[in-house]
């Protein structure tokens, strides 16, 4: 039962705790104070929230990380372990460091890419405008404004020319990265041309061009027939609708019985972008024979012919190889008839034999060598369905494609570098990341029962 | 439609400031400071300075760490339990200085409260039971003082101790019969 002084209790007792009637505002200080105080602690709130989701908070960092460290990579390229694409400085940088040899001036096209417009100059030649694309399949034009003959080698197309102010298109069917290009001076070539045509047809573009004019000065051909040794290299490029076809009939124009092989052959693409290419090695004397048969194959779009004189470099090797076989039968006589001559002198005597011995097996082997290429013509042969693209011209707007091309690329190349970065620090850092997602658990447990408490 | 903040709940009041709407925190404060300043100036003896720095330091807490919320119990709950436990942290942070100067303070805290027409009866009656309540240990004043506060359930009350409500209402039986009994000798 209530009594009045319980009645007067309960309502003291309201009265000590009733609601203030001042506002103080104190929820606004207090933001105020946790502000301040958040900036002191905003490391300490920060591991509470990323401690909050732990998995997400560690996926996090693991992206970011390995985002960062893809793109420092990237940033150094030798940390990638990528060179850095060639450039324009860096091609031109490159053909700046052209050499002038006895046959010529030569450069290396190693390491160019994409459509880098090249400018060559030589004391040789006026200039060259290059287009070198260093994709497989693509196509590049060499213009040469000089009005004399040039010849053009690459060990990877074969041999061609160009002559005065002419545009020849020739395609690299092979990846045209670290192919080596040398350009022969006009004097080289004539005399090479020269030299080494007496059997060729008169079809072709070399013959041609020795047809009009450049054969006139040109020494008698009966040197040819005088024991000359001739290295010979044909290119011939055809155009057929049926390039599948074509290049199995060419496997079949070779004859065995005179060791006749194909070096290499390939076949790419579909349709009209359909390329085939061989490298065949015939019978020095059945060299006019064969491209006769191939240029009935199909539309003859381009060819042409070297020949590399090697009877000097044959009749150089013949000399010095009975020269060295006459010093080893003058040894051998010494150390026959010297036989109680000291021990060093024989021991010394058996080291010029050893050395002479030596000799004689290298150029024993390098005359076997030309004498097979001296045998064996090589025959580059390119079968293409249609036409080649045309070589594009220079232009602001072509720059513009070609920057924009090249930064498609990049930037996919990079995408997917980055992806294949991000994936090989996950998987790499896993003891790392596993770590951090035990701390950061950690961290949350020791934070929340401190906030309870 | 959102609804306005004052038909909102609390939870969803504190859940809103927690993503950066500073005015949610301004509506619960406009529910709860004003009788959170109440209790306490009740549970700190009508000190007013430590009162407000115990609720300001309550609003502190909840800000800091309103995330860490679960709902288990309601949010009023929570931020009395907040409150109670920095009203206790208070008390006894100035328990020694208080002890030291018992006397001179018991006189100015009643003086304070005593009413200008003191020689009435029932103010003498009034102030004897301020006294005895004063008097009585903490965890029996806190059960009394928040057992009577305005809109106070003793299911919240429970909830706010952390103890169950068999619990609270023996104990609030046991500080009333001992401040009647306290009375009554006073009386006597």
């Amino acid at each position: 039962m209530t009594t009045p002084i319980d009645n007067r209790i309960e309502s003291i007792l309201r009265e000590m705790t009733a609601e203030s009637k001042d506002k103080p505002r104190l929820w606004q200080v207090a933001l105020r104070s946790a502000s301040r105080k958040s900036t002191r602690n905003a490391l300490q709130r920060s591991i509470l929230k990323l401690a909050n989701r732990p998995l997400a908070t560690a996926a996090s960092l693991i992206i970011a990380t390995s985002v960062t460290i893809a793109a420092i990579a990237f940033a150094i390229p030798s940390l990638s372990g990528r060179s850095a694409r060639a450039t324009r400085a860096e091609v031109r940088a490159q053909v700046s460091s052209l050499t002038v040899d006895e046959s010529g001036f030569r450069y290396d096209a190693g390491g160019l890419v994409g459509r880098d417009q090249l400018t060559l100059r030589s004391p040789l030649q006026p200039y060259y405008d290059t287009n070198v694309d260093g994709v497989s399949d693509l196509w590049g034009a060499i213009r040469s404004s000089d009005t004399t003959p040039t010849q053009f080698v690459c060990p990877s197309m074969g041999n061609f020319y160009a002559d005065a102010k002419d545009e020849v298109a020739y395609k690299s069917d092979l990846r045209g990265l670290g192919e080596e290009m040398r350009i022969y001076s006009a004097d080289a070539i004539r005399e090479s041309l020269i030299a080494n045509d007496e059997n060729s047809d008169k079809t072709g573009p070399a013959d041609r061009w020795l047809a009009n004019g450049a054969a006139s000065q040109a020494p008698a051909r009966n040197d040819a027939s005088a024991g000359r040794q001739v290295i010979r290299r044909a290119t011939i490029e055809l155009k057929t609708s049926d390039v599948r076809g074509a290049f199995l009939k060419v496997q079949q124009l070779l004859e065995v019985g005179h060791g006749e092989y194909i070096e290499n052959s390939g076949i790419h693409g579909a349709d009209d972008r359909m390329t085939a290419n061989l490298t065949l090695r015939v019978a020095a004397i059945r060299l006019s024979d064969v491209l006769n048969q191939l240029r009935e194959l199909g539309e003859v779009v381009n060819e042409n012919m070297i020949g590399e004189d090697v009877t000097m470099r044959v009749v150089d090797i013949e000399a010095r190889l009975r020269n060295e076989r006459q010093v080893e039968a003058e040894v051998l006589q010494l150390l026959e008839t010297r036989k109680d001559a000291p021990l060093e002198e024989i021991l010394k005597l058996r080291q010029s034999l050893a050395t002479i011995r030596t000799n004689i097996e290298q150029m024993t082997g390098q005359r076997e060598q030309l004498a097979r290429l001296v045998s064996l013509s090589t025959i580059l042969v390119l079968i293409r369905a249609g036409d080649p693209p045309p070589a594009e011209s220079p232009s602001l707007w072509n720059d513009f494609v070609n920057a924009l091309s090249k930064a498609w690329r990049n930037g996919v190349g990079f995408l997917g570098a980055a992806v294949a970065t991000i994936i090989s620090v996950l998987i790499g850092g896993l003891v790392f990341w596993i770590a951090i997602i035990a701390t950061l658990f950690a961290v949350r447990r020791r934070l929340r029962n401190k906030a309870q408490n | 439609m959102e609804p306005r903040l004052g038909e909102t709940s609390d939870e969803i009041l504190l859940r809103r400031f927690l993503d950066g709407r500073k005015s949610a925190l301004g509506e619960l404060a406009r529910r709860y400071e004003a009788p959170l300043l109440g209790l306490a100036r009740g549970l700190l003896r009508h000190r007013d300075e430590l009162a407000r720095d115990a609720i300001q330091e309550t609003w502190v807490r909840v800000i800091r760490f309103g995330h860490t919320f679960n709902g288990d119990a309601g949010l009023k709950t929570w931020i009395y339990r907040i409150a109670i436990n920095q009203c206790r942290d208070l008390a006894r942070l100035n328990q020694r200085h208080e002890t030291a100067n018992d006397d001179e303070n018991k006189t100015e805290s009643r003086a304070s409260t005593t009413r200008p027409d003191n020689a009435a009866i029932e103010s003498e009656r009034d102030e004897r039971i301020r006294a005895a309540i004063d008097d009585l240990d903490d965890a029996k004043r806190e059960i009394l003082l928040l057992c009577y506060h305005e809109g106070m359930t003793h299911s919240e009350a429970a909830a706010a101790l952390e103890i169950p409500i068999g619990t609270l209402k023996s104990r609030l039986h046991a500080a009333l019969n001992e401040l009647r009994e306290s009375l009554d000798r006073e009386a006597l």
